[in-house]
């Protein structure tokens, strides 16, 4: 049985596939008899109809943003705003002040829910910008990157535990280095592994760090730690807890873009990108290769620890959850989604895949169960349709595409 | 004071490492079947397909479904029932491995490593999700009526006890992947799949469907984890949706271990994984299974980053 | 006169198959060393040991005196030895400007420190850097197309950007692997012209070539090489009337462009 030529014939045989592939899962049910140990199949319609009246809809509004966008992509050319208005705004100290003072003022005006949300948002954009500089900009596969936020944040707890008179900004340096520290001596043996090694390398590191984290008990266990009150963000004066942590989260997050912004334009940023693009032709260069990927990884690990700190100091506990696969995935969505390299991608991308799924939860409670499964949809999609993501350059489409 | 000596205690000694021999082969072998079909998409296509655990998990619900149909059909007796279960499931599990491939990964071939990747990755939040939402979020329980029978019944082997079950898991793989060696070595079908793994191009250029080609190593693949997840869920009684992801890591563990792309390297490098995992759940506790799997897999990438027996993959021109 | 580059003695294997058998050549600064032969002798590999990518069977290279085989690429360019690529390495996400910029890393101080507070310092050297890769793409006649995405270029000036990339880590030796190939005859007189004014700089120049009048018209010494072995060295005029080497050409079937 060969495949039909013509395009509408292959997609028909793929959806004909799918149908008789799904069919047990989706017009079945399992009735296990306890008393005999057997278990019967029944057919049970309403399952697959209530699981396709979610999906086909949701894939109907996805074709429609799809299609928005293509529009979008021919008429308007919006793409390079984000960009350039990304680069004016770091560029120039007295925007960037003017940005943090109105949006420490919105603070005011902006409801608990949506002030801790907001603050949610600025730990996953200095996530997703972090994970931008070794994926993006230097090219390496990071699959465990939520290792290093684990290490921030437990970094913190377990220091403010130790140290009762440990100040709350005394996590962002302390976040930084210890994850840093960590993902320098986890890159040193590991950076000279080929692409897809690195990244099991770095899974199964994370894994084993979740592990390590679950059974001693100096970490909590399963239960994690949490934050003595001291070591908290805490309210100033008119300003209340929740406020506080939301200027911070601006503060912080800006003061990393910035810093990520400048290592990008500078010879360390050329020369990262330099190694993506082709590493022979950057070490004939005179480019020290590993040491600028080991680099990379150290100072991308630092910034999650600083994120993870931060949460930390925000959240008032620490728990294994932080160092899980899916959180590790969330954020190589976000980047991905933003555009690979893309600073401002990186920003846009953590913003749209944090809301999203809290707004799908509010909004459509009934089907908040399908957003993971959502969730990979849009990556597979992604990696199809659009790899270069939101603000990520075209080249970066001819890049990631295939050759055939 | 001191205990006298056991003078049982050698004796005691040799059931015990016959035992966990017993049980790590199994295990073993187990992780073997799910590792071959990493290592044949890794040796074709140069990609991790992380999804592949997964597929594993669809081979565990499909035979569960198969069971039940036959069970609703009045089908009972357990040496009809199991084969073909596990044969449906098979087959169940290759369709979604074509499927997986024509959807997820044809289109990226050749692209940078990131693409593919992030896209199996998608695919298996797909397929995980898609099962939590179609059958459960809780768990399934493996019909009873089949696997303890298999369970109950018992030989004698010196000094230790032999399930019918284990058994079963042992004939099983070893027949399967005695069968995958025949067909990669003895068939033109598998000399034609050991061409496009070691150059895609020249391989087409003589005449090979490539596509084709790949979709069978996919089927291939799939069937023998599918396989694996029919004896796992007979053994451990229960299934969950999510049962596919850490069989996938060690499994993924075992065919780098054994030299990714290599066939005999799957193998060795399941049966070496299995092993160590009964090995050090008797001695050092289960709660550290994963820091050892990660410290193991280190160790092997630093010592022999080609694997055990030497790497085979695609010359990616 | 002493040689800036001297190699000795270099041999490479890959298995079975002899790639590099004892070649031995010296290149002078201001001095352009070509290097023939028909495909598959070695030349490509040759300059792979010269830069570090490969490691040397045996013989050694110096560098100013300085022992540079055996030293990792970055090193070796460190060092003063920079290339061009027989298929261009360009890097494609990046400006012509930019491709430049990144020959200069090598040759701008560490300062991490700088770059984060972007100190005077440091804004002084983004700016001599800038200023020098300007000039650079100037030299090579690209000084119009500094903002062209390196992948648009057309193919004869992706081959001098290339050049002024490599020339970018201020080398004392330049390797050009095939700069003419592919080139339309215009283009070639160009690329001769370029070479040349790089001899003139003081750079010690060796070149990799097909094109026979590029070769004898821009050459001060030549070497022939021959399934990895060097089967002739001299002059342009020697090397023209050396039978061995019109033997090992035509005996391959193959015509010496005209």
């Amino acid at each position: 049985m060969s495949l039909p030529k013509n395009i509408f014939g292959a997609r028909a045989a793929i959806l004909g596939g799918l149908a008789i592939l799904t069919a047990p899962f989706l017009w079945t049910r399992l009735d296990p008899d306890f008393a005999t140990g057997f278990v019967s199949l029944r057919l049970v319609p309403e399952n697959g109809i209530q699981f396709l009246s979610v999906v086909v809809p949701a894939a109907l509004v996805a074709l429609a943003i799809a299609g928005l966008g293509r529009l979008w992509a021919r008429y308007g050319s919006s793409k390079p705003l984000f960009e350039t208005a990304s680069h004016r705004l770091f560029e120039s100290p007295r925007a960037m002040a003017a940005t943090f003072a109105a949006l420490a003022a919105a603070g005011f005006v902006m409801r608990g829910k949506a002030l801790s949300l907001g603050t949610f948002v600025c730990i996953h954009m200095m996530l997703a910008i972090g994970l931008n500089v070794t994926i993006g900009f230097t090219g390496l596969l990071v699959l465990g990157y939520a290792a290093f936020y684990a290490t921030g944040a437990y970094t913190f707890a377990i220091a403010a535990h130790a140290l009762p008179v440990l100040p709350t900004w005394a996590a962002l340096p302390l976040g930084f280095t210890v994850a840093a520290g960590v993902g320098f001596l986890v890159g040193l043996p590991c950076l000279r592994l080929r692409g897809d090694y690195l990244a099991i390398v770095t899974l199964g590191f994370a894994e084993a760090l979740r592990e390590i984290l679950r059974n001693l008990s100096v970490t909590g266990g399963d239960m994690g730690l949490v934050v003595p009150m001291q070591a908290r963000i805490k309210a100033i004066g008119p300003v209340g807890q929740g406020h506080a942590s939301w200027i911070a989260a601006v503060g912080v997050t800006l003061l990393v873009a910035l810093f990520v912004h400048r290592l990008y334009h500078s010879r360390i940023g050329r020369a990262w990108i330099a190694i993506r693009e082709d590493e022979t032709a950057a070490a004939m260069m005179g480019i020290p290769v590993v040491r600028l990927k080991l680099l990379a990884f150290t100072v991308s690990a630092g910034l999650a620890g600083t994120a993870g700190a931060f949460f930390a100091g925000f959240a008032g506990f620490v728990d294994p959850s932080t160092a899980t696969f899916e959180q590790s995935v969330l954020i190589l969505a976000m980047v991905i989604l933003g555009g690979i390299g893309s600073l401002p991608g990186s920003i846009l991308g953590a913003a749209l895949l944090y809301l999203a799924p809290t707004l799908l939860r509010d909004w459509f409670p009934a089907i908040s169960d399908y957003r993971l499964f959502f969730f990979g949809c849009i990556l597979v999609a992604m990696m199809l349709f659009r790899p270069q993501g939101l603000c990520g350059s075209p080249r970066h489409k001819l890049e990631l595409e295939g050759a055939s | 004071m001191q205990t006298p000596p056991n003078p049982d205690s050698g004796a005691l000694l040799f059931s015990q490492m016959l035992e966990i021999l017993i049980n790590g082969l199994a295990r073993g072998s187990v992780y073997a079947l799910v590792a071959l079909g990493y290592t044949m998409v890794y040796g074709i296509l140069g990609m991790i397909n992380f999804a592949h655990g997964e597929i594993f998990m669809i081979g565990m619900f499909a035979a569960v479904f198969a069971l039940g149909a036959m069970g609703s059909a009045g089908l009972v007796a357990v040496g009809i029932t199991l084969p073909l279960a596990i044969l449906l499931a098979m087959a169940l599990s290759a369709g979604f491995g074509v499927m997986n491939e024509r959807i997820a990964y044809r289109k990226l071939r050749g692209a940078h490593l990131l693409a593919p990747l992030t896209s199996a990755i998608g695919m298996s939040i797909v397929l995980q999700n898609f099962v939590m939402l179609s059958v459960t979020k809780g768990k399934v329980d493996f019909p009873r009526a089949v696997a303890q029978p298999l369970a109950n019944t018992t030989w004698s082997l010196g000094p230790v006890q032999l399930t019918a079950l284990q058994a079963v898991i042992f004939a099983t793989t070893f027949a399967l992947m005695c069968g995958l060696f025949w067909l990669v070595q003895r068939t033109r079908l598998g000399i034609a799949l050991r061409a496009v793994a070691q150059d895609r191009t020249m391989a087409s250029l003589c005449g090979m469907k490539v596509d084709r080609l790949i979709a069978f190593a996919f089927a291939l693949g799939s069937a023998l984890a599918a396989a694996a997840g029919a004896m796992v869920a007979m053994y451990q009684g229960v299934l969950r949706f999510d049962s596919g992801y850490m069989i996938g890591l060690k499994a993924f563990t075992a065919a780098i271990l054994g030299g990714i792309g290599n066939i005999p390297g799957a193998v060795l490098g399941g049966l070496i994984i299995g092993l160590t995992e009964d090995l050090t759940s008797y001695t050092i506790k289960s709660e550290w299974k994963q820091t050892t799997a990660f410290a193991i897999l280190i160790l092997v990438l630093w010592l022999r980053p080609r694997g055990l027996l030497g790497e085979r993959v695609a010359d990616k021109v | 006169m002493t040689p800036v580059l001297k190699a000795t003695g270099v041999s490479k294997a890959f298995g079975g198959l002899k790639a590099v058998s004892a070649v031995s050549i010296e290149s002078h600064a201001g001095q352009i060393l070509s290097i023939i032969g028909p495909n598959g002798a070695g030349k490509t590999t040759f300059f792979n040991c010269l830069s570090g990518i490969y490691p040397l069977d045996s013989g050694t290279v110096e560098l100013g005196g300085g022992r540079i085989d055996g030293l990792a690429p970055h090193l070796v360019s460190r060092a003063g030895l920079s290339r061009s690529f027989q298929n261009i390495r360009l890097f494609p996400e990046m400006t012509a400007l930019q491709n430049v910029q990144v020959g200069r890393f090598a040759r701008s101080p560490r300062q991490i420190l700088g770059t984060i507070l972007r100190t005077r310092a440091w804004r002084d050297r983004e700016r001599a850097s800038l200023e020098r890769s300007e000039e650079l793409l100037a030299f090579v006649g690209l000084g119009d197309r500094a903002d062209s995405w390196a992948r648009a270029l057309p193919y004869g000036l992706q081959r001098r950007l290339e050049v002024a990339r490599a020339l970018a880590t201020d080398p004392k030796v330049l390797l050009l692997d095939e700069p003419g190939a592919g080139m339309n005859p215009q283009e070639i007189v160009e690329m001769m012209a370029l070479v040349k004014s790089i001899a003139k700089l003081g750079v010690a120049v060796v070149v990799i070539e097909h094109h026979m009048k590029l070769v004898m018209e821009i050459s001060d010494r030549i070497v022939v090489l021959d399934h990895g072995e060097p089967i002739a060295e001299g002059s342009p005029d020697e090397i023209r009337r050396d039978p061995r080497v019109v033997e090992a050409y035509l005996g391959r079937s193959e015509e010496p462009h005209g």
